[in-house]
């Protein structure tokens, strides 16, 4: 029963998503059949033209029947056209879905990783030497921005040492500069927000008692602390995947990847109107999709999520 | 000054003080025009004429980071202002009114919530297109729902007091109450998520100037002077270096300050002693108490 209602609350977010992104559209300054005849023919349409593409598009059309014709559509898997290309939105998405994925996936691996290591280690011994560096990296981490740190990366690693390609993903040594720039940022944000909840963690009543009855520091952060933190965890990961599947915007326009990221970015560099309304709606989809996995996953391992119980 | 108190003349806050003076004083501290192109001194190595060299059209790397500087504190600035400003205004609205007000601006807010800021601001660019003011107002479109959601929490809890009753008994008007007494109790937590915020800013700003959607040339800014210089990062890594230094202090110095004024005791002066007990607790430095692991 909580699955199913936590399924309906998803379909309202989606719904309310699409129709945000619909109303955000139509309130966009300037004529849209007008945009669209300038890319078409590159002139101001004339207004036969206008009155075509109005038809075409049925912008003539109340706003809650277009925006329930779109939904419709939608629903079928029918995105629209791009403006710029003519090409169905769809087709477009799903050709470049799969680079998107790997490079955020790959990203949040390699944050996952790094930041639980970073987070782990520093809880082992708190306050120790370690644990105060990696207060800093985690800081430096979350504070450079991911496209200088690409750039910086290609200088060392493809320009100075040769050691990796700068572009190219047909190879896997062409994905771990991208994969590095995306998802540092991160593993400092998972590091940093771990080890908080680890400390609090270890500062609860199982913890001292497990300390008290003489296990190492090492069992009682592996059996007691991290397991007890690990639903928060969870929802840091999510979030983070969304955040990643966003920069890879910029990524991808500095490594010539060919994803959803550049085909988002292009589409709102020169106003393609249902491509960034298709990217937002997509967006949206993620998000519910990730927080449906958290949300799976926070059951799978906590029994106090499973029961609803409110302590959890 | 007083709601400043709390604030220690930590490392941080010094730096943070440090780069908003400079970048205020770029005009006078800059020692060439930003702007002046000489190609016949481009891409120089730092000398004595040009202490951090030229770029590629031959202007003074060193003047161009001063004025970047006031180029973004003044764009992030104005941006966490609005942010902040209406953010507040409607968590405080939809927290006095509460009933079907309240629901239906919290949904906007949770609609606004989910999306990213640099999803966000990249959006409204693509529907506003490029633009100085169209830039800070999708960058203050993109940020000010965590603002009012805050807000919001922090008017249940001042409303649950008994001081909002007993102006309302003495005969206050709503907005009386909301600008004079609780807007000011919302102060507290917004000041210090305003202070994280401008670093993620800052960050979406020279991630956009980066792609070109944001700040235009000529105006310098980090992000927008990186892109210039990667074409040329093998022969001079300082063009693109330095840029990404000052992006990265000026992003830590927020981070550090945002952290400090949560850990310290934050004094909200006009706010009843009851509600200042509630703020002292708020967010308490939990590391420093629980770091006390008995081993």
């Amino acid at each position: 029963m909580p699955l199913l209602r936590r399924l309906l609350s998803s379909v309202g977010v989606l719904l309310f998503a699409s129709f945000l992104s619909f109303i955000l559209i139509k309130l966009a300054p300037g004529d849209l059949a007008q945009s669209i005849a300038q890319l078409r023919t590159g002139a101001v349409g004339s207004p036969k033209l206008l009155a075509q593409i109005r038809l075409e598009y049925g912008l003539n059309d109340p706003f809650i029947v277009q925006y329930g014709r779109w939904l419709i559509d939608a629903l079928q898997g029918n995105l629209g056209r791009s403006i710029q290309t003519n090409i169905p939105i769809a087709q477009d998405v799903s050709a470049r879905a799969g680079m998107t994925f790997a490079l955020a996936g790959g990203a949040l691996l390699f944050g996952a990783v790094t930041g639980i290591g970073l987070a782990l280690a520093g809880a082992l011994r708190p306050g120790g030497t370690l644990d105060r560096i990696l207060r800093y990296v985690g800081l430096f981490a979350v504070s450079i921005p991911g496209f200088a740190l690409a750039l910086i990366l290609i200088l060392l690693f493809a320009l100075k040492l040769r050691w990796l390609p700068v572009t190219g993903t047909g190879t896997l040594s062409g994905w771990i500069l991208p994969w590095i720039a995306l998802g540092l940022a991160s593993a400092g944000t998972i590091a940093r927000v771990l080890r908080s909840s680890l400390a609090d963690a270890m500062n609860q009543t199982f913890v001292t008692t497990a300390l008290s009855r003489g296990y190492t520091m090492r069992q009682v952060v592996f059996r007691e602390a991290f397991p007890s933190v690990l639903t928060g965890l969870f929802a840091v990961l999510g979030v983070q995947f969304g955040q990643l599947f966003i920069s890879t915007v910029v990524i991808e326009a500095i490594f010539g990847i060919t994803g959803l990221g550049q085909y988002f970015f292009h589409a709102a560099q020169f106003r393609d109107l249902p491509v960034v309304q298709s990217s937002l709606f997509l967006f949206a989809l993620v998000f519910v999709g990730q927080s449906l996995i958290v949300d799976f996953l926070q059951r799978l391992v906590d029994p106090r999520v499973r029961r609803g119980s409110s302590t959890a | 000054m007083n709601r400043l108190r709390g604030i220690r003349p930590s490392m941080p806050v010094i730096a943070l003080i440090l780069i908003v003076v400079v970048a205020i004083g770029a005009g006078w501290l800059a020692p060439y025009d930003p702007l002046r192109v000489d190609p016949l001194s481009a891409l120089q190595p730092p000398s004595a004429k040009y202490l951090l060299g030229t770029d590629e059209l031959g202007r003074d790397v060193l003047s161009r980071l001063l004025v970047a500087a006031r180029t973004t504190v003044v764009a992030v600035g104005i941006v966490v202002m609005i942010g902040a400003l209406f953010g507040m205004l409607v968590g405080v609205i939809a927290g006095y009114f509460g009933g079907i007000i309240d629901e239906l601006l919290m949904r906007l807010v949770d609609g606004f919530l989910w999306i990213p800021t640099l999803l966000a601001s990249l959006t409204l660019l693509g529907i506003l297109g490029p633009g100085y003011v169209n830039l800070l107002l999708a960058m203050a479109v993109a940020t000010w729902a965590p603002y009012a959601r805050l807000s919001r929490g922090e008017v249940i809890i001042a409303r649950r007091q008994g001081y909002v009753e007993a102006l309302r008994v003495m005969g206050a008007s709503p907005w009386r109450i909301i600008f004079s007494h609780l807007v000011p109790a919302a102060r507290g937590p917004v000041v210090v998520y305003a202070s994280t915020d401008a670093g993620a800013l800052t960050i979406v700003l020279a991630t956009l100037s980066f792609l070109g959607l944001g700040v235009q040339p000529p105006t310098p800014e980090w992000g927008q002077m990186m892109t210039g210089a990667r074409p040329y990062m093998e022969e001079l890594p300082l063009l693109g270096i330095l840029p990404m230094l000052a992006i990265t202090a000026l992003v830590i110095a927020f981070n550090l300050v945002g952290e400090s004024i949560a850990n310290s005791h934050l004094r909200v002066s006009t706010v009843p002693s009851a509600f200042r007990v509630r703020l002292l607790g708020w967010r308490r430095p939990k590391e420093l108490e629980t770091e006390k692991v008995p081993v």
